[in-house]
């Protein structure tokens, strides 16, 4: 199974994707960023799309509850 | 530049649930004792430290309208009115929102499903929004937020229960200073902050010293307000140029406030 995941804000001064990618592979599942796209200014948001792919289903859905408390949204 | 602060009396307040680990409806504040707490608080910054104080009508329906802070985070003459997570608080939005609309505010809104709970979960830092979620706030408001007012909006991520506001445990202070407890944040959000604010301007509060919501300080110039606290926490917020102010809120610790929450800079 393969999903693709968009996490949008200030998510890289927050530490947030690196935050989010690091708990995805700790599930032992593939993890890949596809697209980041860095705000040009201070104020703007940047954005991340992302991979996920697994056999486990069980494992998906785990990462997808991570990754929705992290602000991300499946796409 | 005189601050303004809105505050509520707390003519309503009382613990009638149980929303953060603090409540406990088996022991109830008392109400004299409350009042005179609030009030001794409200004379600090009043009379002492010159704060011009507005007062928001208190409403029976909604026993924590006393804490204003979750009332909405400022920006300018702006605010952007809370979405309590909780039902029992939701009713406050509406009034602090007639508030603020009735003098002079312009008032934004957030999505229905959107949990934000004001300046609890949002603090100014050198003109970024230092914002917490999970216990009570959605990461998105975040971006939410930063998209509205085209600010920065830094996220930390809260890990202990006790510690549910951010303004529990992160509280900026004048010229860059920052009172936090690092314990109440995850690694990621603790890394954060030793990036942002430097080592000799971040005055950590330890397990005791939060576990009084001393965190939850009202800063006006060199002042800090807070409950009751420790002689080792005077002693640090002296070496770094503060003075300070303890006063008894112990009535409102046991729902989970202090004196920030009992305030909000306007």
């Amino acid at each position: 199974m393969i999903i693709e995941l968009k996490l949008r804000g200030h998510i890289l001064d927050s530490l947030v994707l690196s935050k989010l990618l690091d708990q995805i592979e700790a599930l032992d599942v593939d993890c890949y960023t596809k697209e980041v796209k860095i705000g040009p200014k201070r104020q703007d948001l940047s954005e991340a799309v992302f991979v996920i792919e697994s056999d486990d289903e069980a494992k998906i859905a785990q990462a997808l509850e991570l990754a929705k408390k992290q602000g991300a949204t499946e796409i | 530049m005189t601050d303004t602060i809105l505050m509520c009396s707390p003519e309503h307040y009382g613990i009638k649930y149980e929303i953060n680990p603090w409540m406990d409806i088996s022991i109830q504040a008392n109400h004299e004792k409350a009042m005179q707490q609030w009030q001794a608080l409200y004379h600090i910054l009043k009379d002492d430290l010159k704060v011009d104080v507005r007062l928001v009508e208190p409403r029976e329906d909604v026993p924590d309208m006393v804490f204003t802070a979750n009332a909405a985070v400022m920006y300018g003459k702006t605010a952007v009115i809370s979405r309590f997570k909780y039902p029992q608080r939701q009713p406050e939005e509406a009034y602090f929102a007639e508030w603020f609309t009735a003098n002079g505010y312009d008032v934004v809104t957030l999505p229905d499903d959107m949990a934000f709970e004001g300046a609890g979960d949002a603090l100014y830092l050198d003109g970024v929004l230092y914002a917490g979620y999970v216990p009570r706030t959605d990461i998105a408001s975040h971006t939410y937020i930063s998209e509205l007012l085209k600010i920065p909006v830094i996220s930390m991520e809260l890990v202990n229960k006790s510690f549910y506001h951010v303004d529990t445990c992160f509280c900026p202070l004048t010229d860059g200073y920052l009172i936090y407890h690092p314990e109440a944040f995850d690694a990621y959000a603790n890394q954060v902050i030793e990036s942002n604010v430097p080592e000799e301007k971040r005055i950590v509060a330890n397990a005791e010293e939060a576990s009084y919501f001393t965190c939850n300080a009202v800063n006006i110039g060199k002042t800090v307000v807070t409950n009751l606290t420790t002689p080792r926490f005077m002693a640090l917020l002296k070496s770094k140029g503060f003075d300070h102010i303890q006063t008894d809120l112990s009535e409102y610790m046991k729902a989970g406030g202090a004196a920030k929450c009992l305030t909000l800079k306007i």
